[in-house]
């Protein structure tokens, strides 16, 4: 079911600090960093190998990334896997136990749709299901 | 013996419009019964019909058969109006065994009357409306059995009395079972009126806790549901619904399904005519079949070509847009007390909010079905149904048989909540039926249910309050737009659409003098109809949020600011269904308990909160609080639920609180992820997979469900534990998270920014 990593997040204070240190180890970002104000972020990515690495800072207090950071500080935020149909995908998980916080695909970067999964059940660590054709 | 029973019931004085018919089984024991019945009923009785108005038989060996005259919708009526009749007269619960009686109706020179009382259940009236006639019915029965004892004996009636299941005589040293006295007891003559009836302090059965006599049947599968119904060379069949509102058959061509094996016969159903009542939901096509899986098959390999629907271009969007549209002008002013326009003008503060509420599917466990043989001058139905004589009106006007020739059997029904007040499903079969000549199954699917569905109307609320100085509210509006669920129906004036929608007594009119209704139709093609606790679960979901919001707004406590309202009025008149008259403080009393329940006053840490709600309807009061919590990932967790009801007096415990557990979940299950959408003209849901009913998972172990009796006169319950779950569950995620709910379902407005 699971094709790949897709992406992995990383929660950040101050963006353009993070970007300093972040391209020591992985060189320049693609693009220029992005508003996501559907979801409460500034966020930049780089590309290692076949999977996004992305760096988040929350721009807006009340969404969930903004209270995320103050409850876990920076770094670790999520892994996302990438799967072809992410309806399909998230109910064959949430048939075997693993709920999945979204009832509904929200509209990520570019075209990827994505769902969570309950850090409940997956050992604290937390999981997303993306369907991209990138 | 039964010619001599007969002989006494035609010397009745048949001037009373109610007495008591005895008679005889074939079995020998003895039957009662107390119906409302008009002179004519009178002549059918002395004809010798022993099966008028028999409720109560007593089996020689003192078990005792009590016929149950209501539909059974998991309310709990087989269980609980046989109690009134056992407890008057006065034999072990355990010896009581419960029959389900078919629909009684009698043709008389003014038309049908009951022939075994009112039978229906809907507005949370099935108790209410029994809860003398079935007491009097056991004090009746009680007293012709010591009236044959007294007789037996010799001893005067007054020196008699019983004690469960036997009558005794002190005086005499004589005792005798009811079983022992039932063959003398029937050749009484039934007295001229019922007895007086037990001080509610005697009783040893009503008022007391009992199991459902039902439960055993249903957790083991025995229990009987429509469709479990099988007839012998009974043929079974399915339809196909335009999938378009209001669409119809423009041909079709069955060829692969005539191949299919089984199917027998293919043809056309005619819905109703654009804007007319509904008789059925829709035009389609019938597949019969030999088996309900073959007319499955055959109807999946059928080809239709549909009509162009007027309503092809309707869809969520639109209805959303279009009650917007009309919100930002003037409506029908439905109701106007006081200066509404002068004091919101004069006040120190106005607030304001929208809010939307939307279209719901009743989503019955057990999908439509019905038997139904219609012969040439008789038919036959079994059906789970809330209203037999609906379904008894439906099939004579697609038969045209006399309605005292059709016969209506009604099975335990899973799962009603207003749906099954519709009787199209048996109008399906009887025309199915009628063209065929066979005996015919009808069987929907579930996703048959979920498309064809008469929804609960969705629509958007307006809500304003001026408030003084000290934040006192002045003056309160509620603006509705919505899809009237009055629409279509036979004879309604434009005019009177909006009295599905809102009910002008509701909490808050009485309190604040300055106060404002308006409402606006819009005539989206969606069917709507009756969902349990029709337009208050919408009204109760806005009052109760944007009483909260007016609280947060001006810095006053949630509950403090109802108790201030509740308090300024100690008894306000009730116009509406269920009740002449409403106690606002016996909504305060609920809400001080369930608040004292659940710590409302300890602070919580944060995404972590309490919400409240209360809520009056069809004369039963409720309220609820809710303690959830919400993680930084969005995830909604339901902590604790605290209900209560006051009902009055509850006259079976158990069953009073299994509806305010069903009627919370309910009402939560709907407010999390429960919505009908329609795009093109088509309702998009299917199942259950994209209709998804709260999970026992979601509903947490504390769950308190609290019954409160009042007074010693018993309201409805069915209902009364909806209303209130919703805004509280929504109020708690705001307490929590300070996201306010404005539209339901919640769905995945908590996972904003995630």
């Amino acid at each position: 079911m699971i094709k790949r990593i897709h992406h992995i997040n990383f929660i950040v204070k101050d963006l353009d600090k993070a970007l300093q240190r972040y391209r020591v180890l992985f060189g320049n970002p693609v693009g220029e960093p992005e508003m996501l104000p559907q979801r409460g972020v500034k966020l930049a990515r780089f590309k290692v190998g076949e999977t996004w690495l992305i760096l988040v800072q929350p721009v807006d207090d009340e969404g969930i990334p903004a209270q995320y950071l103050k409850e876990h500080g920076e770094g670790f935020f999520l892994i996302s896997c990438q799967v072809d149909d992410v309806r399909k995908a998230a109910k064959l998980v949430s048939s075997k136990g693993i709920e999945v916080l979204d009832r509904n695909p929200r509209q990520g970067l570019d075209d990827w749709k994505v769902m969570d999964l309950s850090p409940d059940d997956l050992f604290g660590a937390d999981f997303q299901l993306v369907e991209s054709a990138i | 013996m039964a010619t001599k029973s007969r002989k006494n019931q035609s010397s009745v004085d048949l001037s009373r419009r109610r007495f008591l018919v005895a008679g005889s089984t074939i079995s020998g024991s003895f039957l009662l019964g107390l119906p409302a019945l008009s002179l004519a009923d009178a002549r059918i009785t002395s004809s010798g019909d022993t099966r008028i108005g028999f409720f109560i038989n007593i089996l020689e060996n003192g078990d005792v058969i009590i016929g149950n005259n209501q539909p059974e919708i998991g309310q709990g009526l087989r269980t609980t109006l046989p109690m009134l009749v056992a407890e008057e007269l006065d034999i072990e619960w355990d010896k009581v065994k419960i029959e389900s009686m078919p629909l009684g109706i009698i043709k008389t020179a003014d038309g049908y009357t009951w022939k075994y009382g009112g039978q229906g259940v809907g507005g949370s009236t099935g108790l209410t409306s029994n809860w003398t006639f079935m007491r009097e019915v056991g004090a009746t029965a009680r007293l012709m059995l010591m009236q044959a004892a007294a007789e037996l004996w010799a001893v005067p009636l007054d020196q008699c009395s019983t004690r469960p299941g036997e009558v005794i005589c002190t005086s005499a040293g004589k005792r005798a079972s009811y079983g022992e006295l039932v063959k003398l007891a029937s050749r009484l003559t039934p007295p001229d009126a019922a007895p007086p009836l037990k001080n509610m302090d005697e009783y040893r059965i009503v008022g007391k806790p009992q199991r459902n006599k039902e439960v055993m049947d249903i957790v083991t599968a025995r229990a009987y549901y429509g469709i479990d119904t099988r007839v012998p060379g009974m043929r079974f069949a399915v339809i196909v619904r335009s999938p378009v509102l209001n669409g119809t058959v423009a041909g079709f061509d069955d060829t692969a399904t005539r191949a299919v094996n089984g199917v027998l016969d293919v043809f056309k159903i005619e819905g109703p005519a654009e804007g007319a009542p509904y008789h059925i939901l829709a035009h389609g096509v019938a597949v019969v079949a030999t088996s309900t899986w073959a007319a499955i098959k055959g109807r999946e390999a059928l080809k239709i070509e549909w009509e162009q629907s007027p309503n092809r271009e309707d869809s969520s969007e639109k209805f959303w847009q279009q009650n917007r549209e009309m919100l930002s002008g003037q409506g029908q002013i439905v109701h106007d007390q006081g200066d509404f326009p002068a004091a919101i003008k004069a006040a120190n503060k106005v607030i304001r909010h929208s809010y939307e509420v939307p279209f719901v599917s009743h989503s019955p466990l057990e999908p439509q079905n019905c038997f139904a043989w219609v012969k040439k001058d008789s038919v036959h139905i079994i059906a789970p149904t809330q209203m037999p004589s609906g379904a008894s009106r439906a099939a004579n006007a697609v038969t045209g048989i006399e309605r005292e020739h059709i016969k209506v059997e009604m099975t335990r029904v899973g799962g009603g909540f207003g749906r099954r007040l519709s009787n199209d499903y048996v109008a399906e079969a009887c025309i199915i039926s009628k063209k065929t000549g066979w005996p015919i199954k009808l069987q929907w699917t579930r996703e048959d249910d979920m498309k064809n569905d008469f929804y609960r109307p969705g629509g958007t609320h307006e809500l304003a309050a001026g408030l003084d100085e000290q934040g006192k509210v002045t003056a309160w509006t509620q603006r509705l737009a919505s899809g009237s669920k009055y629409y279509r129906r036979d004879g309604m004036k434009d005019e009177n659409l909006w009295k599905a929608e809102l009910y002008p007594d509701d909490f808050p009119q009485a309190m604040v003098d300055n106060y404002r209704l308006e409402y606006f139709h819009n005539t989206i093609g969606i069917p709507r109809g009756s969902w349990r606790a029709p337009a208050h679960t919408a009204n109760a979901f806005v009052i109760q949020s944007f009483l909260d919001e007016i609280a947060h707004e001006t810095g006053q406590d949630p509950l403090a600011l109802r108790l201030e309202l509740l308090g300024r009025v100690e008894q306000q008149p009730y116009s509406s269904h269920g009740a002449t008259v409403m106690t606002p403080g016996r909504l305060s009393r609920l809400l001080k308990f369930v608040s004292n329940r659940i710590d409302y006053d300890t602070a919580r840490p944060k995404g972590r909160g309490v919400g409240i709600a209360t809520h009056f309807t069809f004369g039963g009061y409720a309220a609820h609080a809710i303690e959830v919590s919400v993680s930084s990932k969005g995830k909604l967790t339901i902590e604790r639920i605290v209900a209560a009801i006051d009902c009055g007096y509850a006259v079976n415990p158990n069953a009073v609180e299994a509806q305010l557990q069903g009627g919370t979940c309910d009402g939560l299950s709907t407010a999390l992820d429960l919505e009908i959408t329609v795009r093109d003209g088509r309702v998009m849901q299917n199942n259950f997979d994209d209709y998804p009913l709260m999970r026992i998972a979601s509903v947490p172990a504390l769950f308190e469900a609290h019954v409160l009796n009042y007074d010693d006169t018993p309201t409805g319950v069915g209902e009364i534990g909806l209303p209130s779950a919703a805004p509280a569950l929504t109020n708690a995620i705001f307490n929590a998270t300070g996201i306010r709910i404005r539209k339901l379902p919640i769905a995945d407005q908590l996972r904003r920014y995630s």
